[in-house]
C-alpha cells in the first residue's frame, strides 16, 4: 500500500527538498510514517488526510492523501 | 507624497475642534507609517508622566503606505497610546476595513487628545468631519452600536467602537470593528472611553497617490499570486489560527489552568478540527485578503454567533480556565467582544482568580457566591460581565492581574502571569527559552506577535541558552512588526511562507522610495528603541527587573503534561537578558546606550 506524503514549506528539507515522498504505509500511523521519513514529529503542527485535519495516531489507509505542515511563524 | 493620504487629523475632544495638518515628510521618511507614526507622535507629543486616562494622553490611529491598496491583507491600522494597564507603550493592531476608509479619506493618522465633557462619536465623510452626540449609544454593546451606526450613516461606512468595558474603565478594554475584529491589547479601548469617545464612523472616496501605477499593479498581483499558489493556502483557510491548538497541546505550549501546565487533558474538545465541525459556518476575511483566516461561528446551544474564536481566545478562555468545550469558549469570546474587553487579558486574570480560589486565597465571600473552579463555564461568563461593569470581584479583576495580585497579596503575585503588567498571551513557556525571551522583551508587555519562536525552539533545542536564539528574537522583533508599520497583515508571510522580498517592489512602486528589508529592519530597530525609551521616561527605575518573566516560569514547573518537571532557571533568564542587551546595544540594565540612539537617529529626539 503506497501512501504519498506531501510536506509543506520547511518540512521539505527532510525529504531532500522533494515535493512529496512515497512510503509503504500499510498499517502505519502518521507518527510512524514521520519516523520512517526522518521528519521530527514535534515540528509537524498540522496533518491533513484527504483535506481534513487528522491526529498523528491516525492509521493510514490505501489511497490516503497526506499533507503535513509546520508552523512557520505563529501568530 | 506618494503612498500617503497626506493628512494628520487632529481631534481635540475637550474643545470639540478638529484640524488637519499635512503629513510631515521627514516623519514618513524616518518612521514610514502605521506603528511608526504612532511611536513618533506618542513620544514627541504626550508629555512625560501624563495620566493615561487624562486629557494629556493621546490615542493615535495610523494607517501605513500599503493600507487600502492592492496588497494581500492591506487592512491593518495601528492604535498607539500610553497604556493604562502597563503605564508604558501600547500598540495594538486592528484588521478589517477601517484603515482602507482612512486612506480613501486622505488620512494617515488621527490623533485624539483631551477629554469630551459628554459622550461623542466622530464621523468622517471625506472632508466633512464632525463630532456628534453619543449619549444614546453610551452603555450599549459594540455589535448593536455598529449595526445602529451603519443604519444611520450608511453601510459603506466603517465603524470602530468601544463597549461598556472601555466606558467603565476596564484597564484592558479593546476597540471593536466589523463585528468581531479588535484592537485588543494594552487598554487602547480604555483610553478611548476615558476620552468620552464612543465610536469613529468613516468613509472615504478619494484616491491614494501611487508613484508608478504599472509597477504597482504588477508587483501587487505577484503578491496575490504567491498567496493563491502557496501550498499551505488550503489548510490555512480551513482552520486559520486554530491550526496550532492541537500542536501547542502536543508540545506543551497550550496554557492550562493559569499556565500551571502546557498540556490540557480536555484539549481535544477545543482543537481546530472540532471547532470547524461543531460551530464554524463560514470564513471571514479582512480588506483585500485572498486567504481569509477568520471564522464565523454559530453556537447552537446559546443561539448566538461570533467571529472566532481565534487560537489566542481558545487558549486563554479555554484551556487556561479549564474549559473543554468549544461552544462555551466561543460564547465567552462573544461576551468579551460585545462588552469590549480583551479576551487574552480576560482569560489571564480569570485564570489567576480561579487559582486563587482553588488555593483558598479567594473564597465565596469574595466572589458573591461564585465557585471559581477551573472548568466552571458559568463562572467564566459571569466574571466577564462583572469585569466589564466593575461589579463585585470584577472591580478588582478589571485592573489587570498585576494590580489585582498586589492588592490581594498572600503570594498570589507568584502566579500572576504577566510581563510589565500585560497578561501573557496563549503560549506556555516553561521550557522554550527563545519564546520566553520573546515575551520578556516584547515592547508592549507579554504579547507573542512580535517574535513568535516556538518552532525555532523545538528545532534547535528548547532549553538552549545561546546567542543565536537571542539574535533570532531580535531579528524577528525588528522585522515582523514592520507589517504594522506598512499597514498590511503579516500572516501571509507568517503562515503561507510567501517570499517577503515580494513586498519590496510593491512598496517602492507605491511610495517611489526603494527600501530593502535591511532598510526596513533598521526602521524597525529605530521604533523598538524609541518605544523602549518611552517606557524608561514614563517609569522611574525602569530596567532589567521589568523584563523578568512571570515567577511561575522559573520557580514552578508543571506537574502534568509534556513539560512536566521542566523549567527555565532564573540564572538562565538573566543570561538571556545579558545577551539580549548586549546584542541590542543596551546597558546592563536594559537601556539603549547613547551610541545606539545616535546610530538609529534618535539622539536628538530623546534629548529634546
Amino acid at each position: 500500500m503506497s501512501i504519498i506524503i506531501k510536506p509543506i514549506g520547511q518540512l521539505k528539507a527532510y525529504i531532500n527538498g522533494e515535493k512529496e515522498a512515497s512510503i509503504d504505509g500499510a498499517g502505519l500511523t502518521i507518527n510512524e510514517a514521520l519516523t520512517e521519513l526522518g521528519i521530527p514529529s514535534l515540528l509537524v503542527a498540522l496533518v491533513m488526510v484527504n483535506d481534513r485535519q487528522a491526529s498523528k495516531d491516525y492509521c493510514l489507509q490505501d489511497g490516503d492523501q497526506v499533507l503535513i505542515m509546520s508552523v512557520l511563524g505563529g501568530g | 507624497m506618494n503612498g500617503y493620504g497626506g493628512s494628520i487629523l487632529r481631534v481635540d475632544l475637550t474643545s470639540g475642534k478638529v484640524s488637519k495638518q499635512p503629513t510631515p515628510a521627514e516623519v514618513a521618511q524616518k518612521f514610514i507609517g502605521g506603528r511608526g507614526f504612532g511611536a513618533y507622535f506618542l513620544y514627541t507629543e504626550v508629555p512625560a508622566h501624563a495620566d493615561p486616562l487624562g486629557p494629556e494622553n493621546k490615542l493615535i490611529v495610523s494607517s501605513g503606505p500599503l493600507s487600502g491598496l492592492m496588497v494581500p491583507g492591506a487592512g491593518k491600522c495601528d492604535w498607539t497610546t500610553k497604556s493604562p494597564l502597563t503605564g508604558g507603550y501600547a500598540s495594538s493592531s486592528l484588521g478589517g476595513h477601517f484603515t482602507a476608509e482612512m486612506r480613501y479619506a486622505g488620512i494617515d493618522s488621527i490623533i485624539f487628545e483631551g477629554i469630551s465633557a459628554r459622550p461623542v462619536y466622530l464621523v468622517i465623510d471625506d472632508d466633512k468631519i464632525q463630532l456628534l452626540d453619543a449619549a444614546s449609544y453610551w452603555g450599549r454593546g459594540t455589535i448593536e452600536v455598529e449595526v445602529a451606526l451603519k443604519e444611520k450613516h450608511g453601510e459603506d461606512f466603517q465603524v470602530a467602537v468601544i463597549g461598556p468595558g472601555g466606558e467603565n474603565g476596564v484597564l484592558f478594554a479593546c476597540i471593536n470593528h466589523d463585528y468581531g475584529r479588535e484592537a485588543g491589547r494594552g487598554g487602547v479601548g480604555t483610553v478611548m472611553g476615558a476620552k468620552g469617545l464612543k465610536a469613529i464612523v468613516i468613509r472615504g472616496t478619494k484616491s491614494i497617490p501611487v508613484a508608478d501605477m504599472d509597477e504597482y499593479r504588477k508587483a501587487g498581483m505577484a503578491l496575490y499570486r504567491a498567496c493563491i499558489e502557496a501550498e499551505g493556502l488550503k489548510p490555512w483557510q480551513t482552520y486559520g489560527t486554530t491550526i496550532v491548538t492541537s500542536w501547542c497541546d502536543e508540545v506543551g505550549a497550550l496554557p492550562t489552568r493559569n499556565f500551571s501546565a502546557g498540556s490540557f487533558e480536555g484539549g481535544s474538545k477545543i482543537y481546530g478540527a472540532v471547532m470547524r465541525d461543531e460551530i464554524v459556518i463560514t470564513d471571514k476575511g479582512c480588506f483585500g485578503c485572498p486567504c481569509p483566516c477568520g471564522k464565523y461561528s454559530h453556537m447552537k446551544r446559546y443561539g448566538t454567533y461570533v467571529e472566532g474564536p481565534e487560537y489566542e481566545t481558545i487558549g486563554m478562555l479555554g484551556s487556561n480556565v479549564g474549559l473543554a468545550d468549544i461552544q462555551a469558549v466561543a460564547q465567552a469570546n462573544l461576551l468579551c467582544d460585545d462588552l469590549g474587553i480583551d479576551t487574552i487579558s480576560a482569560g489571564g486574570v480569570i485564570g489567576w482568580a480561579m487559582e486563587c480560589f482553588e488555593k483558598g486565597i479567594l473564597t465565596t465571600k469574595d466572589t458573591d457566591g461564585l465557585e471559581l473552579r477551573f472548568g466552571n463555564t458559568e463562572a467564566v461568563f459571569k466574571l466577564i460581565e462583572m469585569i466589564a461593569y466593575r461589579k463585585g470581584l470584577g472591580a478588582l479583576l478589571a485592573q489587570g492581574v498585576k494590580r489585582a495580585a498586589q492588592q490581594v497579596g498572600k503570594g498570589s503575585d507568584k502566579f500572576a502571569i504577566h510581563v510589565k503588567g500585560m497578561e501573557q498571551s496563549a503560549y506556555a513557556t516553561h521550557n522554550a527559552t527563545a519564546m520566553l525571551l520573546a515575551y520578556m522583551t516584547c515592547d508592549v508587555g507579554a504579547h507573542h506577535n512580535r517574535s513568535w519562536a516556538i518552532t525555532y525552539d523545538l528545532q534547535v533545542g528548547r532549553d538552549l541558552v545561546v546567542p543565536e536564539k537571542v539574535a533570532r528574537i531580535i531579528w524577528l522583533q525588528d522585522f515582523r512588526p514592520m507589517f504594522d508599520v506598512l499597514g498590511s497583515c503579516r500572516l501571509q508571510w507568517v503562515e503561507l511562507g510567501i517570499d517577503r522580498d515580494l513586498y519590496v517592489p510593491v512598496l517602492a512602486a507605491i511610495t517611489g522610495v526603494h527600501r530593502t528589508w535591511k532598510d526596513l529592519e533598521e526602521v524597525g530597530a529605530r521604533i523598538w528603541n524609541l518605544t523602549r525609551m518611552f517606557w524608561a521616561r514614563e517609569n522611574e527605575g525602569f530596567g532589567r527587573e521589568w523584563d523578568l518573566p512571570a515567577t511561575r516560569f522559573y520557580e514552578d514547573p508543571p506537574t502534568t503534561g509534556v513539560t512536566a518537571g521542566q523549567i527555565t532557571k532564573l540564572e538562565d533568564v538573566q543570561r538571556l537578558l545579558d545577551m539580549y542587551y548586549e546584542q541590542r546595544g543596551w546597558s546592563e540594565n536594559g537601556l539603549p546606550t547613547p551610541e545606539t540612539l545616535e546610530r538609529l537617529g534618535l539622539r536628538s529626539m530623546i534629548a529634546a
